[in-house]
C-alpha cells in the first residue's frame, strides 16, 4: 500500500482539496507538521486514514521525507492535487516520476520512491538518471503563498555549508531567477556550470534562462551562444527555437525568426513526453504563432511606408 | 569536441533557415552520434518545411 507524504505550514486554503483528490488513491496518509497556527490540521483530521506528525520549522525537509518513507511513498505539496493515473500509483512498486502541471508549465518530477534517499533540504529530490518516467500519473500545483524570499535565506544557509556542491548553486540561481535579480541569478548560474560535471536537464534549462536573462540585458552574443547550445543538445524543444526566434526579432531580423518560429510549431509537434525535460505549453503553438503575427504586421506597415 | 561541429550546423542553418542544407547536415550530424530522437526531429522539420512546400508548389 502506498504511503502519501505531505508537509504541511499553514496551507487552510488549499489542503482540503488536496486530501480529497487522495480519496479515489485509499492510500494512508502522513502529514508532517513543520509550524501550522491556522486550520490546516483542524481539517486534517476530518480525513480517515491520516497520520499527523510534528516537527520543527527549520527541520531539512529531505531528512523529513526520508524520516517518513515507507516501502512506497508517493509527496504531494499541500497546494497539489492528483488528477490522473491513480491506479498507475497503486501499481507502483519502484522510483517514478510524474508530470506535475504548474500553470502553463509541464515538470517531470521525482515523486514515487522506495527507499531511495532525499538530498536537498529546501527543493527535496533524488537523482533523476535514477528515475522511471510515468506520464500517465498527472499532478496539478498552484501554490499561492509566496515562499521564494523564506527559500533564498534557506537555501543560502544550505549554500554555506556545502561550498563544493553544484547543486548548492544551481537553486541559490534558481531562486534568484525567481526573485528577478538577474545579476546574482548570472553570478551563481555561472558558478553552477563551472561545477557542473554532466550536460543534465538542470544545466540545459540554466543555459535557457540565462540565454533569456542575456537577451533582455541586450547581450545579443552570450544570448546566442547559450541558446545554440540548448538548441544543439536539445533539437525537439520548441523552447529554444522560439529563443532563436527571439533573437533576430529583437536584432529585427523578421524574415529569419519568422522561419525559426515556424521551426517551433513544426519540430513541436514532434516532441515526445517520454523525455525528462519540462514543458512550456504556449512555446508549441500560442506564442510562436503570435510571434509570426507580429512580425507580418511589422512587414506590412513597413511596405505601407 | 563533437558539440563544436553541430553549433557550427546550427549556425549554417541561422544564416538561412529556409534554405534545407544546414538542416540535412544537422541531421546527419545527429545519425552518426546515434542521437536517434533528435535526428527524427530534424527529419520532421525537413519534411514539413521543405518537402512539403514542394508539393504545394507543385499543385
Amino acid at each position: 500500500m502506498i504511503t502519501v507524504q505531505i508537509i504541511v505550514n499553514n496551507n487552510e486554503n488549499t489542503i482540503q482539496k488536496t486530501l480529497e483528490s487522495l480519496t479515489p488513491l485509499d492510500a494512508s496518509v502522513v502529514v508532517a507538521n513543520v509550524g501550522c497556527e491556522d486550520n490546516t490540521l483542524s481539517i486534517c483530521k476530518k480525513f480517515k486514514n491520516l497520520e499527523i506528525i510534528n516537527f520543527y520549522n527549520n527541520e531539512n525537509r529531505s531528512e523529513i521525507r526520508n524520516k517518513l518513507s515507507k516501502e512506497i511513498n508517493l509527496y504531494l505539496e499541500p497546494w497539489e492535487c492528483i488528477i490522473n493515473g491513480y491506479e498507475e500509483i497503486k501499481n507502483s512498486n519502484k522510483i517514478c516520476s510524474v508530470q506535475v502541471f504548474n500553470n502553463d508549465i509541464i515538470t517531470k518530477e521525482t515523486r514515487i520512491w522506495t527507499n531511495e534517499k532525499f538530498t536537498n533540504p529546501i527543493f527535496e529530490s533524488i537523482k533523476k538518471e535514477h528515475s522511471n518516467y510515468n506520464p500517465k500519473i498527472i499532478l496539478s500545483s498552484k501554490n499561492e503563498k509566496d515562499n521564494r524570499k523564506e527559500n533564498l535565506i534557506k537555501v543560502e544557509r544550505w549554500a554555506k555549508e556545502n561550498p563544493t556542491l553544484s547543486d548548492s548553486y544551481y537553486y541559490l540561481a534558481c531562486c534568484y531567477l525567481s526573485l528577478r535579480d538577474y545579476k546574482k541569478f548570472i553570478l551563481y548560474s555561472d558558478q553552477y556550470l563551472i561545477r557542473e560535471s554532466s550536460i543534465n536537464v538542470s544545466y540545459i534549462m540554466t543555459k535557457y534562462y540565462l540565454s533569456q536573462i542575456y537577451l533582455h540585458n541586450n547581450d545579443i552574443k552570450k544570448s546566442a551562444e547559450n541558446a545554440l547550445e540548448c538548441v544543439s543538445h536539445c533539437p525537439f524543444m520548441a523552447e529554444f527555437w522560439c529563443l532563436l526566434g527571439d533573437i533576430y526579432y529583437k536584432l529585427k531580423q523578421y524574415k529569419k525568426s519568422k522561419s525559426l518560429y515556424e521551426n517551433a510549431i513544426i519540430i513541436g509537434k514532434k516532441r515526445k513526453n517520454s523525455d525528462k525535460f519540462p514543458i512550456e505549453i504556449k512555446k508549441y503553438k500560442e506564442y510562436p504563432n503570435q510571434m509570426i503575427s507580429n512580425i507580418k504586421k511589422i512587414i506590412n506597415n513597413t511596405k505601407i511606408y | 569536441m563533437k558539440w563544436e561541429k553541430c553549433i557550427k550546423f546550427l549556425v549554417s542553418i541561422l544564416e538561412n533557415p529556409d534554405i534545407d542544407n544546414g538542416y540535412k547536415l544537422l541531421k546527419k550530424y545527429y545519425e552518426s552520434n546515434n542521437m536517434i530522437y533528435e535526428k527524427e526531429c530534424i527529419e520532421h522539420l525537413i519534411k514539413e518545411k521543405f518537402q512539403n512546400d514542394n508539393r504545394t508548389d507543385n499543385s
